[in-house]
């Protein structure tokens, strides 16, 4: 062979100088190479291996698709090529072919370097559909896709790879299937829509009277018990809804003794109205027997309980209340709380006053005592249960609380509630046919003249209301219809044009044309809209031409939250994009920041993390012998939350990349931590454990998960866990396995471990080079068995050997071993490929060659910054590729992407 | 030039999925020779099923010799016994394109359609035969077809190979795997849930104008992705058009009007065979009441991790299993058999006039290797049924010393039988003449 070195090795030498590809070097030098010893077999003729290399007449074919020649410089670093058997290079020709290639797809990586790729239009994958419909409707227990087919990955591994993301009748007929059931959670209010865990009018009533119960629970406290008597029944009604008067009375003293009026009430959750009315009215010179009574006692006693004692004593005097049922009725009482006076001073009201004063000195102070402490605030309990009869669905007497503690806000929202919970329990209606009932049951106690009944009087106001409920209801059908359309923008992630509006409008008319009754128009439309492409595709629109454009400020929060909450943009980010601030890379990177550290980014933790290292829906595993694992079931679901735990701290508090690897901590409950046989640690409640090292845990080469993942049903497998470190962790490309792979018995016979029986299989010359690497790193973890527990004999009691040697010569053992071999020597191949995968998983397609110089430059700056992962997340969101999207009427030279 | 060349030789073999990328109701006349559905209204159509177990066979003990009656099986075939008469075991078949780039991942998603698999993370096959089938002769059923499988798809890249590859024998379009209906009730759901509920149509008109509208601004190949949802779209709004006109204007009936099993339970049955069965009963009953004559069945993924609790073999998952060659792997292989026996049986026990349901139907069990060991030099396959008549059975037919050898051959005989003549499909432009 003539020597060919000299002009690559000087176009080499000088790379800064000569950024251009160098077509002279690939004639004179590359191209003989080629045909000596590659062109024989992937000529355009034969194309063995589907390569046709011939075609690669100049440069310019090779920056054409470019692809070809990765995939060449893989083969070449396997040292898969040329084969074995046929003539081999000489040694310096193919370390030329190698850093030719090299240099050259480098260089085209640096022209096309920010490309956005070929991103096919992603539909919604079942996770991102499940989380973004929960978030939607704000009901967290939906589970709309439970019987989907399960989505496909593609790209880098992902589940949010378009390519994967298929559409068909059947699955189409699922999602408005889907649809309908998430429309059938709507409920209908006098002012548009909204959504409630439950499906029944009879539930969402229940829902609303809590949210007044809770309102109220707010103010109040639970009296003490009220005696009532009605028709010779007792009972006992323990809802008085009384003022919390030790805690006012507390907050006084704070105020004397130097404190803001208005800081304490906050501090404290108390009502800033009625502590100012009771500060003014206990530091009130003006003369006011009674009141004068408590302000004594307060100035006195210097004790909250007293002072509320001596309140309580005279409210109990002062006040009495009526039976609800009779509250209004013709000839009854017009409220259920009712000013009394006592007929003398009693023991009890005598301890409180001083000695000599009658209860006519006292007397003019009542009402002044009553205005600023009635014995109840409201009706707490809402619905009456002191009759046996009522002919009250829902009672409200709430004007003291409204009068004392709320401000307007406040006062507007418990109107609002009311109004709801009329609405929505249809109580108008309702009270028509309890009202008929209790008419005929009243009648049938002794007054038979119909016309004599007690009740009649209540007919015409009970009828009138009805008739008013009817009418407010078909008043509102236009504010609900606007719901629904409020509804399609949240759920199209963009504002809805004109004509959308209008077509939406038509859909619904169209239905009330088919005599669809009002109510299931509107779910029938939020089915449309929840079937419709643009809810369910993440839709962009390329500008026309070949150049990459940047997408829409509101595609872009698609993008980033899609990324990192695998859900729909919310508000902030919504915002920030209407108002076109979004395209800002510093907007855009401070958003970024602030969804990792939500609660959210759980379904990262998810989506990304555990998928990426193979076990996401590990606790649906269903691949252990329970011959073998009897017990395997009942810790999956703990193995499965662990790495998701640890991952979403990891984003939370940005965790260090290489930390992943050489990690002392990870997250146990106390039935993983005894599974661990990690001592000390009870319960249901998981928590950050430190310093694990001597339980062989911490960091992803711990996980339990992986470990049985990388397992087979009944015994371990070093081959299996050593490829998932190659391949997972490491991105190494090894070569697939020959064909015709020798048998491999289903237990290693006798006197063998797992480990011998592997080693003897990998000695299969056609086997060892790739098992040579891939092997080592699985005996290392022989500590572990098939379900992730720590061992020191294997199944058959023989004792383990997680001794390993590696290619390179690098002999460890052990788990520790294995994790400072990879920390030492392969940490960058270790973040090169987390950032490759972050990277593809963020944009939803495979990473390619023009990714390159991102990943190079992610790469450095996460070492100058102690791999932290926000910097790797703040890069990807600032890459053009991230932000822009290809042309329209880009044309690909790559046959795969056409 | 070198790179043209390249190019026209994928464009060709994907010929059929360029074409499938409009949408289906504009192209289906494209195919064939002649208008498909026009057998004489007296005589029941013939129905077509793909059955697939993935990771092979025995190395021993799939094989046939003898003819008819006096026939010998393999051990693994020896549940066909029953149906020897009525079966053609093939041997020597192969899949030119299935033999390159990754085992397992890139041996199945192809099996079907003969096509070049897209590797790096993308997803490009070819329209798979019993879509092309379903695409036109569907038309005159119900259901077009039904995609049926008894274990989940997996979600991940392999090697530079999505699994979904080494999970979807069918394809609705070189982009579109179809997706799988495992669940057993849904499956029947499909086939007979015909409560149209009121507006529904006017639903669809409505998603479809929001897609015909999205088309219009977007690439290409999102335009091709689209078209997935459109036509969709349409096949439902179609399905809704028929609901309650099938059958007046055809003079053949069916022997069965409605289901005569219940509606399977919720969810998914514990016991594999539980779940094989009723994926099979379900078939049968498609086929009976003919709502649809297109039928796969993928009875588990290739790299498969199922494990047989119902055999007493639970130690290790099927794939594994299959590369032991065991005792134990012999004894899943015929499991899988027996299904495929039991369908055939069933079938048989079904008088559509003079023939049997079975001799009406073709059924094909095939793998994507045939062997545990990644071996796909030659493809494990065997066709039970009579093709309504056209399928002479109790014979065997060995290709393997044969220049001609696609597998596609075989997929051009079977469209044949059903009247459905593309010319050429994935690697092959004849049919094989034996069958």
């Amino acid at each position: 062979m003539k020597p060919r070195l000299a002009p690559i090795l000087l176009a080499l030498g000088a790379p800064s100088l000569s950024p251009a590809i160098d077509e002279a070097a690939f004639q004179a030098t590359i191209r003989p190479i080629l045909e000596d010893y590659c062109i024989d077999c992937h000529s355009a003729k034969r194309q063995k291996g589907d390569l046709d290399l011939e075609r690669f007449a100049t440069v310019a074919d090779i920056r054409a698709d470019p692809g070809v020649w990765q995939h060449v410089e893989e083969q070449l670093d396997l040292d898969e090529m040329p084969p074995r058997d046929k003539t081999q290079p000489l040694a310096g020709e193919e370390e030329t072919l190698r850093s030719w290639v090299r240099a050259t797809l480098k260089e085209i990586a640096r022209e096309s370097a920010g490309d956005p790729g070929p991103v096919v239009v992603r539909r919604l994958s079942n996770a991102e559909y499940t989380y973004t419909l929960r978030d939607l409707t704000g009901i967290d227990s939906l589970d709309p896709a439970r019987e989907f087919p399960v989505d496909g990955a593609a790209g880098e591994g992902f589940t949010n790879a378009g390519a994967a993301l298929v559409m068909s009748p059947a699955l189409f007929t699922k999602y408005l299937d889907a649809g309908k059931e998430v429309a059938a959670h709507a409920v209908l209010l006098p002012d548009g829509i909204g959504f409630s865990e439950k499906v029944t009018r009879r539930d969402w009533s229940e829902e609303k009277l809590k949210a007044i119960r809770d309102f109220y629970g707010r103010f109040v406290e639970i009296g003490e018990a009220t005696r009532v008597s009605v028709q010779e029944v007792s009972f006992q009604s323990k809802d008085a809804g009384v003022i919390p008067l030790e805690k006012y009375f507390e907050a006084t003293f704070a105020i004397r003794d130097g404190g803001d009026l208005e800081e304490i009430a906050g501090e404290r959750g108390l009502s800033p109205k009625y502590l100012r009315t009771l500060w003014s009215a206990l530091n009130d010179p003006s003369p006011s027997p009674l009141l004068e009574v408590v302000r004594r006692r307060w100035r006195e006693s210097n004790s909250s309980a007293e002072t509320a004692a001596t309140v309580r004593t005279w409210q109990k005097a002062l006040w009495r209340f009526e039976t609800i049922e009779r509250v209004g009725r013709p000839g009854g009482p017009q409220k259920w709380q009712q000013p009394a006076a006592p007929g003398e001073l009693d023991e009890a009201l005598r301890k409180t006053v001083p000695d000599g004063m009658s209860l006519a000195d006292l007397a003019p102070g009542f009402d002044a005592f009553r205005e600023l402490f009635p014995a109840a605030l409201c009706y707490e309990r809402i619905v009456p249960i002191d009759s046996v009869v009522t002919l009250l669905l829902y009672f409200r007497e709430d004007e003291q609380l409204r009068r004392l503690m709320l401000d307007d806000a406040q006062a507007a929202e418990l109107e609002r509630m009311w109004h709801e919970l009329h609405f929505v329990s249809e109580s108008a209606l309702r009270q028509v046919d309890v009202y008929e009932q209790v008419w005929q049951f009243v009648t049938q106690g002794g007054e038979n003249d119909p016309a004599k009944n007690p009740l009649n009087p209540l007919r015409e106001p009970i009828m009138k209301r009805a008739e008013d409920f009817r009418a407010e209801r078909i008043a509102v059908e236009p504010a609900q219809l606007d719901g629904v359309l409020d509804f399609a923008g949240k759920a199209w992630r963009r504002p809805l044009a004109a004509p959308e509006k209008d077509q939406l409008r038509g859909l619904y008319q169209q239905l009330r044309d088919e005599e669809l009754p009002h109510d299931d128009s509107i779910r029938l439309l939020i089915a449309r809209v929840l079937a419709a492409p643009a809810f369910l595709y993440k839709l962009e629109s390329p500008a026309a031409g070949e150049r990459a454009t940047p997408v829409s400020d509101l595609e872009l929060a698609t993008r980033l939250s899609y990324f990192l909450t695998s859900s729909t943009p919310d508000d902030e980010l919504k915002a920030l994009a209407a108002e076109g601030k979004l395209g800002d890379p510093d907007v855009l990177a401070a958003q970024a920041k602030r969804l990792l550290s939500g609660p959210e980014v759980r379904r990262m933790a998810i989506e990304f993390g555990a998928q990426w290292l193979h076990v996401r829906d590990f606790d649906q595993l269903d691949e252990k012998s329970e011959t073998h694992f009897p017990g395997f079931a009942a810790i999956r679901a703990d193995l499965d939350e662990e790495p998701v735990r640890y991952f979403t701290d990891f984003f939370q508090n940005d965790g260090s990349v290489t930390g992943l690897l050489d990690a002392d901590h990870t997250f146990v409950n106390g039935r993983l931590a005894n599974y661990y046989g990690i001592p000390g640690i009870e319960g249901d409640e998981w928590r950050r454990v430190d310093g694990l090292r001597e339980h062989g845990r911490g960091g992803v080469l711990g996980f339990g998960a992986t470990l049985a993942m990388q397992s087979g049903a009944s015994r371990t497998s070093p081959i299996l866990r050593g490829n998932w470190i190659c391949e997972t962790l490491l991105g190494e490309k090894l070569p697939r396995p020959p064909k015709g792979v020798p048998t491999l018995p289903e237990q290693p016979p006798a006197g063998l471990t797992e480990r011998q029986f592997t080693a003897q299989h990998s000695e299969d010359p056609k086997c060892s080079r790739c098992h040579l690497r891939i092997d080592p790193f699985g005996f290392s973890l022989e500590e572990f068995d098939a379900i992730g527990r720590f061992r020191s004999v294997d199944a058959a009691g023989l004792a383990i050997d997680a001794s390993a040697k590696t290619p390179d010569g690098a002999e460890f053992t052990g788990i520790d071993g294995l994790r400072a071999y990879l920390m030492n020597k392969r940490g960058d191949d270790f973040v090169r490929q987390f950032c490759k995968k972050l990277l593809g998983y963020a944009l939803g397609r495979g990473v390619m060659l023009s990714d390159e110089p991102l990943l190079d430059e992610i790469q450095e700056r996460l070492a100058e910054n102690d791999h932290r992962v926000s910097i790797a997340i703040e890069m990807i969101v600032r890459s053009p590729q991230f932000r822009e999207i290809r042309g329209r009427d880009f044309v690909s030279n790559d046959p795969n992407n056409p | 030039m070198s790179s043209l060349h390249r190019f026209t030789r994928r464009s060709f073999l994907r010929g059929a999925g360029v074409t499938m990328a409009l949408p289906w109701m504009e192209s289906f006349t494209v195919w064939g020779d002649e208008p498909t559905g026009k057998e004489p209204a007296s005589q029941a159509p013939v129905r077509m099923a793909v059955l697939f177990a993935g990771n092979g066979f025995h190395s021993r003990e799939w094989w046939a010799k003898g003819e008819g009656k006096s026939m010998e099986l393999g051990k693994v075939l020896s549940p066909l016994m029953p149906h020897r008469e009525k079966m053609l075991f093939i041997q020597g078949l192969t899949n030119a394109e299935a033999q390159k780039g990754n085992i397992h991942s890139s041996q199945t998603g192809n099996l079907l359609s003969g096509a070049p698999l897209a590797s790096g993370g993308e997803i490009r096959s070819g329209t798979s035969f019993d879509q092309l089938v379903a695409q036109q002769y569907g038309r005159e059923t119900k259901v077009p077809s039904l995609v049926l499988g008894c274990e989940k798809s997996n979600p991940s890249v392999h090697k530079n190979y999505s699994m979904l590859y080494s999970s979807h024998i069918s394809w609705t379009s070189p982009t579109t795997p179809t997706p799988l209906e495992i669940y057993p009730a849904l499956a029947f759901d499909r086939l007979f849930k015909d409560t149209v509920s009121r507006g529904d149509r006017s639903v669809l008109d409505a998603v479809l104008e929001d897609a015909k509208d999205v088309r219009r601004g977007v690439s290409n190949r999102d335009k091709q992705k689209l078209d997935e949802y459109l036509n969709s779209v349409r096949e439902v709004e179609q399905r809704i058009e028929n609901a309650g006109k099938r059958g007046e204007f055809r003079g053949w009936r069916p022997t069965l009007d409605k289901p005569n099993i219940p509606r399977p339970a919720d969810g998914i049955p514990q016991d594999v065979g539980e779940h094989m069965r009723l994926m099979c009963d379900i078939l049968v009953l498609a086929f009976q009441t003919d709502t649809t004559r297109v039928c796969t069945l993928k009875l588990n993924n290739d790299h498969s991790s199922m494990r047989f609790t119902n055999l007493g073999i639970d130690y290790m998952i099927h794939h594994l299993l299959s590369h032991t060659d065991n005792e134990d792997w012999l004894k899943v292989n015929q499991f899988f058999l027996e299904q495929y026996a039991y369908l055939a049986g069933r079938l048989d026990s079904i008088q559509e006039g003079e023939r049997t349901l079975l001799d009406n139907s073709m059924l094909m069990f095939c793998s994507s290797m045939l062997t545990g060991h990644h071996d796909a030099s030659q493809l494990p396959v065997v066709v039970l049924g009579g093709g309504g008549g056209k399928i002479e059975g109790g014979r065997v037919l060995n290709y393997r010393d044969q220049p001609e050898r696609q597998m596609c051959r075989l997929y051009l005989s079977l469209m044949d039988k059903m009247g459905i003549r593309p010319g050429a499909f994935g690697d092959a432009t004849m049919a094989l003449q034996e069958i």
